[in-house]
């Protein structure tokens, strides 16, 4: 009973205090009030499926900074809720927040769903949140999608520690910047690394039928 | 008020009771020992009973728990002041570097950018605020610099030259332009667990 009676206490005294813990901005009222209904419907759809609303939420934050209009930035969270609802099918129907984000921007940058898959299996017990930053970068950077991804799959089933997968992109950005062709500086990253990487056993899937 | 139906034992009686009563001669002495008797057997002080100290206390530690709570919101995901922070250079953050695993903590961002007078950080972890994280720049290293607190997993985010361009991170790793027309820079901290 005295517990009952001094929480009104505890709640006045927090009540100040409480705004303060709780500082995440509502995202409505930072984005233009034209597109806060179709957000609104994006977001609820995703949440039924269990896809992660924080990076939806931010797409509309980034775009109302940069000042695009309502229906661009629509338009655009339209766009990354289904390739994070593609990137959760090619994953295997579970994905951290972070491996869906990747791989949605895997897809953005061409990347075929499967090789998401690939990675997947290729990586058992562990995240493929950085092999997919890698290809993705590797790709954006004009790698073709059908050199960078076998090589990244390969790679990220043979290399367990992430450093020797950023190694690769770090690697293949100095080769293009050295005046390489892109896909010149990975296959020149790759004999180089080679070497230093165990035997490869036989591939226990296929991952080099990229297009 | 009689009532001439009552019987007249009734009214005696009522006589009777509204005769005066002698007080007893001993009852204040014996109430004053049994006071007595009291104060010995609880020596010390008289105190306030807890009753009436349960509002105060209680006060007293509600707001000792507000301020608590107030310290820990502003130390936060958020901005943290300068101090003896790991380098992170501009590309993803590899598990390896035992200075960047585990919980949210400052962190040293460094940027190589073209000349310019003012670079702002923009991010997921700053809901992309162009105010919000202003760097500064290091004429020793050359480097664009800010001190910010990320939570382990990806991040995105973009620099803002001279409050106009968009731009990546030259040294990051990086997405395709998206239907905004924007790349993002990649950062991943943790990078094993994420």
């Amino acid at each position: 009973m005295a517990s009952l009676r001094a929480a009104p206490t505890l709640l006045l005294a927090l009540a100040p205090a409480w705004p303060l813990s709780a500082q995440a901005p509502d995202w409505r009222a930072a984005v233009p009030a034209a597109a806060v209904p179709r957000l609104e419907r994006t977001l609820a759809a995703a949440e039924a499926e269990r896809l992660p609303t924080r990076p939806l939420v931010a797409k509309a934050l980034e775009g109302a900074n940069y000042g695009a209009p309502p229906d661009r930035i629509a338009l655009a969270v339209d766009g990354l809720a289904q390739r994070l609802r593609a990137a959760a099918e090619a994953l295997g129907g579970a994905g951290s927040e972070a491996e869906l984000a990747a791989g949605a921007d895997a897809l953005a940058a061409g990347v075929p769903p499967r090789v998401l898959g690939d990675l997947r299996r290729a990586r058992p017990g562990l995240p493929v949140t950085v092999p997919l930053v890698v290809l993705t970068d590797l790709v954006v950077r004009g790698v073709p999608v059908g050199t960078a991804a076998p090589a990244v799959v390969r790679l990220a089933g043979r290399v367990r520690d992430d450093p020797r997968l950023l190694a690769l992109g770090r690697e293949v950005e100095g080769g293009i910047a050295a005046g390489l062709p892109p896909g010149d500086a990975l296959r020149a990253e790759l004999d180089r690394l080679a070497a230093s990487l165990p035997p490869l056993g036989p591939a226990p899937f296929s991952t080099t039928q990229t297009p | 008020m009689t009532d001439e139906r009552l019987p007249p034992e009734f009214h005696r009686a009522v006589a009777h009771l509204r005769e005066p009563v002698e007080p007893d001669p001993d009852a204040k002495a014996r109430l004053l020992a049994a006071v007595a008797a009291d104060r010995v057997a609880r020596p010390g002080p008289v105190r306030p009973s807890r009753r009436r100290l349960r509002w105060p206390v209680g006060l007293g530690v509600a707001a000792l728990a507000a301020t608590l709570v107030l310290i820990v919101a502003r130390r936060g995901p958020g901005f943290a002041a300068p101090t003896d922070l790991p380098v992170v250079p501009g590309r993803p953050v590899a598990a390896g570097d035992p200075a960047l695993r585990g919980a949210a903590r400052p962190r040293r961002l460094e940027v190589r950018l073209p000349p310019a007078a003012r670079v702002n950080l923009v991010g997921d972890f700053n809901g992309w605020d162009r105010a919000a994280t202003p760097m500064r720049f290091d004429p020793a290293r050359q480097r664009w610099v800010a001190e910010l607190v990320l939570p382990p997993g990806r991040h995105a985010y973009a620099l803002i030259v001279d409050d106009s361009a968009w731009v990546t991170d030259p040294d990051a790793a990086r997405t395709a332009p998206d239907e905004l027309g924007l790349a993002r820079s990649i950062l991943v901290v943790d990078s094993l667990r994420y």
